[in-house]
């Protein structure tokens, strides 16, 4: 098939088809003009609702304020447990090592 | 206030030049819109007027890159794909395939050849049968072609190359199914 027959069937294909008036294409789209676009206000609509259901989860799967690893709520909302006693303080050699002299 | 009524008055004269340039392309656009909605006169009108909208309101302008038939008809192409995957996402989301995909109604008094043509067209790629539209029926360079797609012109050589050769075997099988259809009915 030479190319002369295949720009004869593409002539073919567009035989027959209905035209279309440049006045009413025209009119048509200034119809249409300063319309939302409906894409526009869908994706706006979309993003609305994906952010209430983040907000939503967020409020209900998150707590308040996280306590530190390996600690319990308790132990963090009560700090002062962690420091030492003066009377550690004043012997410091508790916390040497086993068999290591001072 | 003069320089705002000279604003204004130059805006008209490029709007009105805009719709002149469209206007002497519109035929040719018509069957652009055509072949970019696989033949369905409706929607080509509706993607006409999407994009003749994008012009006029400078959503898409006209840089000189290229001619204003390959940059109306770039608006034009990416219109109709933005239309098409729209209508596929919607199809999918609603699991509605069938819609989509369905084959466009041949309009009435279509002729057997027409109808042919057109369905050998549909078994091609959206870009093979693209660049042979605009080759063979506009009668642009694939260079021209490409702009058109957007795409670079190896790439459109290539789909011009492996497109032409799968009508061109598409178009022989039917051809001879034809033949073996008449020798059969005498």
């Amino acid at each position: 098939m030479t190319d002369r027959d295949l720009a004869q069937a593409l002539r073919d294909a567009h035989a027959g088809l209905p035209g279309i008036p440049f006045a009413r294409v025209l009119a048509g789209a200034r119809a249409r003009a300063g319309r939302p676009s409906v894409s526009t206000a869908r994706v706006a609509a979309r993003l609305a609702l994906a952010g209430a259901i983040a907000i939503l989860l967020a409020a209900v799967f998150l707590p308040d304020s996280a306590p530190p690893a390996g600690g319990t709520r308790a132990e963090w909302s009560a700090p002062t447990d962690f420091l030492l006693t003066r009377s550690e303080l004043e012997s410091p050699t508790d916390f040497l090592l086993e068999g290591a002299s001072p | 206030m003069l320089s705002y009524r000279r604003a204004r008055r130059d805006t008209q004269g490029t709007e009105d030049s805009l719709e002149r340039q469209i206007e002497a392309l519109h035929d040719a656009s018509v069957q652009w819109a055509l072949a970019c909605c696989r033949f369905d006169p409706v929607e080509a009108e509706d993607v006409l007027q999407m994009a003749y909208l994008e012009i006029l309101e400078k959503r898409a302008r006209f840089e000189g890159r290229s001619s204003f038939k390959s940059f109306l008809f770039g608006v034009i192409r990416s219109v109709a794909a933005s239309r098409r995957r729209r209508r596929f996402l919607r199809a999918l989301l609603l699991q509605r395939f069938g819609d989509a995909l369905a084959p466009v109604p041949e309009p009435p008094g279509a002729d057997d050849r027409a109808r042919e043509v057109r369905a050998a067209l549909a078994r091609l790629s959206a870009r093979q049968r693209e660049v042979l539209d605009l080759v063979f029926f506009h009668e642009m360079t694939v260079e021209d072609a490409a702009a058109v797609m957007r795409i670079g012109v190896g790439s459109a050589r290539v789909h011009y190359s492996r497109g032409k050769a799968r009508l061109a075997s598409l178009l022989s099988r039917a051809g001879g199914a034809d033949a073996l259809a008449t020798t059969e009915g005498t």
